[in-house]
């Protein structure tokens, strides 16, 4: 039985015909002598086989494909839009900032700017106190983004 | 057209051509690998969009690659794997804040509706594995992908493939043996 780690392994290389003449003539031998493995063997080569019965039913439409070249165009061109608009109001903003300290007025679009500013910190704390409460048990946190 | 010449001419002349070329040889490969690693037609669909858009502005890097598709679905993955954590943040949240204890079941996807319960089985079974069992049993009994194939696309070596693939099936085993039990 101490043996028969390395070889499951290799059980697998037999499954799939990717063994070298020398493992295949091992695996074979173990299997004989071990009717655990032989068991182990034919189940995980019956039961992974079904999934084997999946790919036909998974062929996509051509019309889905086509959709899955066009739109990087299209995506780009909003993206694009996206970071336009924000780095407007961005500017706006912080032109608006610069009046209210230079010249210190109140009137409408001060406060609207105003509303604009808190509100987005307000999202920005509301997002970070999640990120951080669920940090530690966050299971995707090393995939690179 | 061949890859290598599509590659050289994204990078050479900057013409989208190349790419649409080689977005068109894969596009095929990666929605299946999205849907499957995902669970459904739609976030499979946008998924290759997001990635297809990534490796479209990122296409420079191809210079230092023989190969588009393993650089490719290494995009692919990551866009996959963002989504499936946005998920699991999303589930965890409304468990944490809005006590819903309900498990966030996948739906099955449409083309398995019709199908016997053996294949809705085997589905509900496959997205019960972790993502990285997942994708190696999508690549091998999909693709029909060579052990040379899998380790090119996974970027792992060879001999892990095996054991990569011994530990995934073994769970896929057991998931589905309990799936199917009555």
């Amino acid at each position: 039985m101490s043996d028969c780690q390395p070889i499951r392994e290799l059980m697998m290389g037999l499954m799939d015909g990717e063994l070298a003449d020398d493992e295949r003539i091992r695996v074979h031998d173990h299997l004989r002598r071990c009717a655990s493995c032989r068991h182990e063997y034919e189940q995980l080569r019956d039961i992974s086989g079904l999934l084997g019965e999946m790919a036909p039913l998974a062929e996509p439409q051509d019309e889905v494909l086509r959709e899955l070249w066009k739109s990087p165009y299209s995506r780009l061109t909003r993206s694009a839009g996206l970071v336009m608009v924000i780095a407007g109001v961005a500017v706006l903003g912080l032109y608006a900032i610069y009046e209210f300290f230079t010249n210190a007025e109140f009137n409408l679009p001060t406060l609207a700017t105003v509303s604009i500013w808190v509100g987005l910190a307000m999202l920005f704390f509301s997002v970070l106190r999640e990120r951080l409460s669920t940090y530690k048990s966050d299971p995707y946190r090393e995939v690179e983004r | 057209m061949d890859e290598p010449s599509a590659i050289r001419l994204c990078l050479r002349h900057g013409d989208p051509a190349g790419f649409e070329y080689l977005a068109d040889r894969y596009r095929r490969d990666a929605y299946r690998h999205a849907l499957f690693l995902l669970g459904n037609s739609e976030d499979a669909a946008d998924i290759c969009q997001e990635a297809f858009t990534r490796a479209f502005v990122a296409i420079r890097q191809l210079a230092r690659l023989e190969r588009f598709y393993p650089w490719f679905y290494q995009i692919l993955r990551n866009c996959g794997l963002n989504l499936l954590a946005r998920r699991q943040t999303a589930s965890r949240y409304k468990r944490d804040h809005l006590g819903e204890t309900a498990p966030l079941a996948t739906p099955l996807p449409s083309f398995l509706l019709e199908q016997g319960e053996e294949k809705q089985s085997v589905w509900r079974a496959l997205h019960q594995l972790k993502p990285s069992f997942r994708e190696i049993l999508i690549m091998k009994y999909l693709d029909e992908a060579s052990y040379e194939v899998i380790a090119r696309n996974l970027d792992i070596p060879r001999g892990t493939v095996m054991s990569h693939l011994y530990h995934a099936r073994r769970a896929f085993r057991d998931a589905y043996l309990e799936e199917a039990q009555p």
